[in-house]
């Protein structure tokens, strides 16, 4: 709970900084990417800071090269 | 700089009445003491007022000479006729000027000119005869050398712009002066050699010493923090030093000198990492001799830098490193300790830096007394007291003497400053964290600029032919280059080296490498090598036989009771009796070589 | 495109410091391992054929790169495949520079809290790094290539030491019998040696717009990649010699377990944790790398005006990520082992053959490069 409370200040005090900073600028383009961007990156920091179970993000690869790789292995005799 | 605001009526013009002009003069310097008016009438009859401020003027000369001429002299005509032929006929001063305002005559007056005043003349004269007390010329105090000038700047800026100039005898060397502070009004001057300085440098050194507006300069460090790049950074980015040799020097290179009046310390610009390491007397040495020398000061930096973080880092985190007798001593050591190695390294560097600083600034007549009290404080009864261990003493006085290594003071400040962020770092992620703050430390010092120059430059950017010059310094004909970054109009220094050696430069190098190389391969043949403590002196040896068996003994010494500083474990015997028996002599050695 | 939204200017010869490190750094930690255990004592022969297999691999990104001088990798995409197509590959790049990213932050972090300090949770580790990176990103490339000058001494000097100190240790035996594992397992070795180092060395298109032109460029890239190469090799060679094949395969850390052998006379000993600088600073410009080609990348697929300002969220971004990578080491190697290669070859071998393919095409129909967009 903590770590969480911890990684959601971290955020607010990023995007209470930066983002007043762009659109003051007009960079409204910019400023939308930025919360975008921070959004996702806090979601996965408080798993990350819980330590929670989650799905590996390389999982996409593995199952997309999944077939390919265990028919390359098999075939070409290598150690897997 | 001239900002006009003098003094509430100083903007007036002088007027043909030698009353009403003093008056005025009076009424600007509020009735000051230390103005003299002096009034008398020339020959022809016509007033004439001397002004000056006492104690800014010579006034031996001015009475001697000055004077004098005034009163004896025989000048005709009247009003700027008259102030024509005194001026050309009378006056035996060499610097002469003349003004019709008022704003301007106070500040001749103000920076040590006597002002001469006549009756019915809307003009008065200048006469330079400035010759306020100044100290002598002496030897540097802040860098000393063994060997090389030693000369010092004082606080006169002529007399520095000449100790300048006695070094570098070229038409082409530059002092151009300004005035900065609204107040003070402060000279100051840039030295330069034109032709061979960057032109943008000096430039920019133009435009930001323009640029500062401020009441008071009163020492070069004022002007230092308005023209340095980055204010946000320990690092320093200007150089100063109170030793002609070594400004010359920079401006041969093509640096720009900054004199202040008022202050020994000249800065220097565009100042990179590498100046601060150099010393004048690695030019005065030879050149194997400096290399060593500069070597040893940037084991110092690392030391300064580095001694306490990694004592935390290996004696917390990585004890593995420690080779088990040394772990072991340590360890004996830090029993007593009641506080972790961080603490402890830091109660022992902020009681050092505590003393240093009381150094600095106390009295010279209690320095003695201080220094003893420090003496005790971190050394013998600390570690008796059980406050600290003996080795944390060994890691504080080494840090605190490799920092006086660094030859600039300021660049010494920032590494002793650094010391604590890295002694943090090491105390919460040991090694890792040091390596942490090394790299930030990189990208930091990376991204800094003096006067637009790369603050790492010769290493980087690496920039091949500067690097003469950092690490070790190569012999005097092998430098034949200005910095090239620095200076970039005027890059060559002397003719070519000469053409002795048969190797080329490449294959010197790559000999001395392989050589090198070789050597660090014998690092692993150390065969016959005996520590000490491994070693079992024999004092007496014995053979004896038992039928066909022979036994040898040795009395070997345990070296712990018989040292005499040590107090001796009561029933232990200094010497121990090793036996060995075999059927012969050989064997029996054998068995006791195990 | 626009403005360039890298104002920052490097030469040649930081170019070639930045190669090299990024061939070495990672590669060297985790190579040996993956070679001896595909090729076991032929490890070092899979090096050999690796690095010259991988060279040529760079020649592809500096093809791609001269025939369109001045755009970095998202621009050439974008180019050649038009705004559609182009975004699709590009999020593709993307999701590979930030993989490249967090996983060498994991790796450091792995690396860190299993052979160095076991009790640091991983999450303070890779705190302290994204920090750097961050700073790294928000210094500028000029920056980060200076310091990297700065580091190259010093790497080379305790690289060179590691070597030399190990060479009492060795035991030609260990090589023998050669050529017994068979050339298929020799070339699944140089697999590892062709993707880790020379692959991901395909980030340095994001970098090359912003490098000096000068005609030394090639070759002073080709010659830094190649001594990488050869960096590694010789670390596979010594792992081989010292440790044997055996321990080479089985042991995470192959080089780490190398440096805990070296001892001259009983003084200079257990010294790995020095060593371990090495290996820690080369991976940490090579994350610090993937990282720019991220925002970079990022901010050029979007068209924004400037990277900077991105530096807080993508810290967020990587602290997520270098956690999600893997639940636990096995996992990782295992995807490291054998799913890792054919993504890597995918986007820095085919795709990049592609695209000089479509260029080619485009340039026969059109006469001459012409841009796709704008």
């Amino acid at each position: 709970m903590l770590a969480t409370i911890l990684v959601l200040a971290a955020a607010a005090g990023a995007a209470a900084i930066d983002l007043p900073r762009l659109f003051r600028k007009g960079w409204t383009r910019e400023g939308t990417v930025y919360a975008a961007m921070l959004a996702a990156g806090a979601a996965m920091s408080v798993a990350a800071a819980n330590v929670a179970r989650a799905p590996s993000s390389v999982n996409v690869i593995v199952s997309l090269f999944k077939p390919v790789a265990d028919r390359v292995f098999s075939f070409m005799g290598w150690k897997g | 700089m001239n900002s006009g605001t003098t003094a509430a009526d100083g903007d007036g013009r002088i007027g043909p009445s030698l009353r009403r002009n003093l008056e005025a003069i009076r009424s600007a310097m509020g009735g000051s003491q230390d103005v003299i008016f002096r009034e008398f009438a020339l020959q022809g009859g016509t007033e004439a007022a001397l002004v000056y401020i006492d104690g800014l003027i010579n006034s031996q000369l001015l009475h001697d000479s000055i004077l004098e001429s005034l009163l004896n002299g025989g000048a005709s005509g009247a009003g700027p006729s008259l102030l024509d032929s005194v001026v050309k006929e009378i006056l035996v001063a060499g610097d002469i000027g003349r003004t019709s305002e008022l704003s301007v005559l106070y500040d001749n007056l103000l920076s040590g000119d006597a002002v001469l005043l006549l009756d019915g003349c809307e003009e008065a004269v200048r006469i330079g005869v400035s010759g306020a007390e100044d100290r002598n010329v002496t030897e540097p105090v802040s860098q000393s050398v063994t060997r090389g000038p030693m000369e010092a700047f004082n606080e006169n800026l002529r007399t520095n712009s000449a100790l300048i100039r006695k070094r570098i005898k070229d038409t082409r060397l530059r002092v151009e002066s300004l005035h900065i502070g609204r107040v003070t009004k402060t000279n100051v001057a840039l030295v330069y050699l034109s032709g061979i300085a960057n032109d943008k440098i000096v430039e920019e050194v133009r435009i930001r010493l323009n640029r500062i507006d401020i009441d008071g300069i009163l020492e070069s460090g004022n002007i230092e923090e308005w023209i340095e790049d980055r204010t946000y950074t320990p690092f320093p980015t200007v150089y100063n030093s109170e030793r002609p040799d070594t400004i010359a020097a920079g401006v041969l290179e093509g640096r720009v000198a900054i004199l202040v009046d008022g202050t020994p310390f000249v800065l220097l610009v565009p100042a990179l990492f590498v100046h601060f390491f150099q010393a004048a007397e690695d030019y005065t040495q030879r050149f194997d001799i400096s290399s060593l020398i500069r070597t040893i000061r940037y084991l110092s930096l690392v030391i300064t830098l580095l001694a306490p973080a990694l004592y935390i880092a290996v004696t917390t985190f990585h004890q593995e490193m420690l080779p088990t007798n040394l772990l072991i001593n340590l360890a004996a050591q830090r029993e007593g300790v009641p506080f972790p190695a961080f603490i402890e390294a830091l109660l022992m560097e902020i009681t050092y830096e505590i003393l240093r600083e009381a150094g600095v600034r106390m009295p010279r007549t209690v320095g003695q007394a201080v220094s003893i009290v420090g003496t005790l404080v971190i050394g013998q009864a600390a570690v008796q007291a059980g406050i600290v261990s003996a080795v944390m003493v060994i890691i504080v006085s080494i840090t605190a003497i490799a920092s006086y290594v660094i030859p600039s003071g300021s660049m010494s400040i920032t590494v002793r400053m650094l010391r604590f962020l890295f002694m943090g770092l090491a105390a919460s992620f040991g090694l890792y964290g040091i390596l942490i703050g090394l790299i930030t430390l990189a990208l930091h010092v990376s991204g800094l600029r003096s006067f637009g120059i790369p603050y790492m430059a010769p290493w980087a950017p690496i920039i091949p032919e500067d690097l003469k010059d950092t690490l070790f310094r190569l012999p005097i004909r092998k430098m034949t280059t200005r910095p090239r970054l620095i200076s970039q109009n005027n890059i060559r220094r002397q003719s070519l080296e000469e053409g002795g050696g048969t190797m080329t430069r490449f294959g010197r190098t790559g000999a001395t490498v392989a050589a090198l190389l070789l050597m660090a391969a014998l690092l692993a043949g150390c065969w016959n090598r005996r520590e000490l403590n491994s070693l079992g002196i024999a004092l007496g040896f014995g053979i004896d036989k038992f039928g066909d068996r022979y036994r040898i003994s040795a009395q070997v010494v345990d070296p712990g009771e018989v040292a005499s500083s040590r107090p001796t474990t009561p029933g232990r015997s200094p010497v121990v009796l090793y036996k060995a028996e075999a059927p012969t002599v050989f064997e029996a050695l054998r068995i006791f070589g195990s | 495109m626009s403005a360039r939204l890298e104002p920052g200017v490097i030469n040649a010869r930081q170019m070639a410091v930045l190669a090299f490190l990024i061939v070495v750094g990672d590669s060297i930690l985790i190579v040996p391992s993956l070679c001896a255990y595909a090729a076991d004592q032929d490890a070092w022969i899979s090096g050999l054929l690796g690095a010259a297999l991988g060279i040529p691999m760079l020649g592809l990104t500096l093809a791609l790169y001269n025939r369109y001088p001045g755009c970095n990798l998202f621009e050439i995409v974008l180019r050649l495949c038009g705004p559609w197509a182009g975004a699709a590959v590009s999020l593709l790049y993307l999701y590979y520079f930030l993989l490249g990213a967090g996983s060498l932050i994991r790796e450091i972090g792995d690396f860190m809290t299993i052979q160095i300090m076991p009790e640091t949770p991983l999450r303070a580790v890779h705190f302290l790094l994204i920090l750097v990176l961050l700073f790294a990103l928000w210094s500028g490339l000029e920056s980060l290539v200076r310091s990297a000058e700065l580091f190259f001494p010093s790497f080379m000097l305790l690289f060179a030491s590691l070597i030399l100190f190990l060479l009492p240790k060795i035991d030609a035996a260990r090589l023998q019998p050669m050529f017994a594992s068979g050339w298929s397992h020799i070339v699944h070795g140089s697999l590892y040696m062709i993707i880790y180092p020379y692959s991901d060395a395909i980030m340095l298109a994001m970098i090359l717009p912003s490098v000096r032109t000068s005609g030394r460029l090639t070759r002073d890239f080709l010659l830094a990649t190649a001594l990488g190469g050869f960096a590694i090799f010789l670390v596979i060679l010594l792992a081989i010699l010292v440790l044997g094949p055996y321990l080479t395969a089985t042991s995470v850390y192959p080089t780490y377990a190398l440096a805990k052998k070296i001892n001259i006379g009983s003084f200079l000993q257990r010294v790995e944790a020095i060593q371990a600088i090495d290996w820690v600073l080369s991976t940490f410009y090579k994350a610090a790398l993937f990282n720019y080609g991220f925002v970079v990348g990022t901010a050029q697929l979007l068209r924004l005006r400037d990277y900077r300002f991105l530096a807080l969220p993508t810290g967020f971004i990587l602290f997520g990520f270098a956690y999600l990578v893997a639940p636990n080491v096995p996992f990782y190697n295992d995807v490291l082992f054998k799913y890792f290669p054919f993504w890597d070859l995918l986007l820095t071998a085919a795709v990049p053959v592609l695209l000089l393919l479509l260029h080619a095409i485009r340039g026969r129909s059109s006469g001459s490069p012409r841009p796709a967009n704008e």
